[in-house]
């Protein structure tokens, strides 16, 4: 029984490990391991090192290393020898807008119109 | 300046620069130009490629700024054009070299910290940037933009070419070599 016991346990250590560098994305093991997940020292050290192993790997965003001078001063000559980007055409949204807009003058100078021929009349 | 900050001003320069406005742009470059050499290091895993690659992608930002909608931040645009650069760039170390690729990425980077990096830096930076640097460059792009740049998995394989099951596997892999590597550094035995 006990031997069964603690093959079926072994089995979820295997589990854990070969889910390791997964459970890194997660705060909970899936609940098939769960209770296992929460007895064993064993896999709790392996699923600590992996969320430590994501925690370090996200500071390093933080870090910034100071680009050499050449990279701009490269930019900038390259940016200047090359001619005129073409100036960036309206997008849709822009587009969309004018256009309402422009309808709706017309239809004020329209409603205008037919006010001052109908006050004429 | 941390990455990704959005500087005061820098709308009006990126809708000067899209209209063609040379300086608007290189103020620009002056203000991103280490997050972009810091990703393009991390990428790349070394200092003069880094440069190269920087230098480029920022080029093609400048061609490209006429096309900069504004659907995402400047900085994520930016860091998008770097990794398409470092990719071109690997491809033709990959033609031109007659080294193993995995040697031309291990050089060695020294870790430029400036006073603040300083004080946040853990114990194990200097072992985790060298133990990254181990890592194969296929499978190192893909740990540099989920773990550190926080990537989707989609966005990752829209990038490298690659099927999101690809870029999980790589993931993966990635992990669990920097997990052999750092052992000691990250807790040691059971």
């Amino acid at each position: 029984m006990n031997t069964s016991m603690n093959r079926a346990e072994s089995l979820k250590c295997k589990a854990i490990r070969g889910l390791g560098p997964d459970i890194a994305d997660s705060d909970r093991l899936p609940v098939s391991l769960a209770d296992h997940g929460a007895s064993c020292l064993r896999c709790q050290a392996e699923v600590a090192r992996y969320r430590k192993l994501r925690r370090e790997l996200g500071h390093l965003a933080e870090d910034a290393i100071a680009a050499p001078e050449r990279v701009a001063a490269a930019v900038e000559l390259a940016v200047a020898a090359m001619p005129q980007t073409e100036p960036a055409k309206p997008t849709a949204k822009v587009v969309a807008t004018a256009a309402g807009a422009a309808a709706a003058a017309a239809s004020v100078v329209a409603v205008a119109l037919w006010r001052r021929s109908r006050a004429v009349a | 300046m941390t990455l990704g900050e959005v500087r005061p001003n820098e709308d009006a320069l990126i809708d000067r620069a899209r209209a063609g406005d040379r300086a608007a742009f290189t103020e620009l470059v002056r203000l991103h130009q280490d997050e972009v050499f810091t990703l393009a290091t991390r990428l790349v895993g070394d200092r003069e490629l880094a440069a190269d690659v920087s230098q480029e992608a920022l080029i093609r930002a400048w061609r490209a700024m006429p096309k900069f909608r504004g659907d995402a931040k400047f900085s994520t645009w930016l860091h998008r054009i770097v990794v398409n650069a470092a990719w071109t760039q690997r491809r033709r170390q990959r033609r031109h070299t007659t080294s193993p690729i995995s040697e031309v990425y291990q050089e060695p980077v020294a870790l430029e910290a400036g006073p603040m990096d300083l004080a946040t830096v853990s114990a194990m930076r200097p072992r985790l940037l060298e133990a990254l640097r181990q890592l194969s460059p296929p499978v190192r792009v893909v740990v540099v933009l989920k773990d550190v740049y926080d990537w989707p998995h989609r966005e990752i394989a829209e990038h490298l070419g690659i099927t999101i099951t690809a870029a999980k596997v790589r993931l993966h892999r990635g992990r669990k070599h920097l997990h052999e590597l750092l052992w000691d550094e990250l807790g040691g035995a059971d």
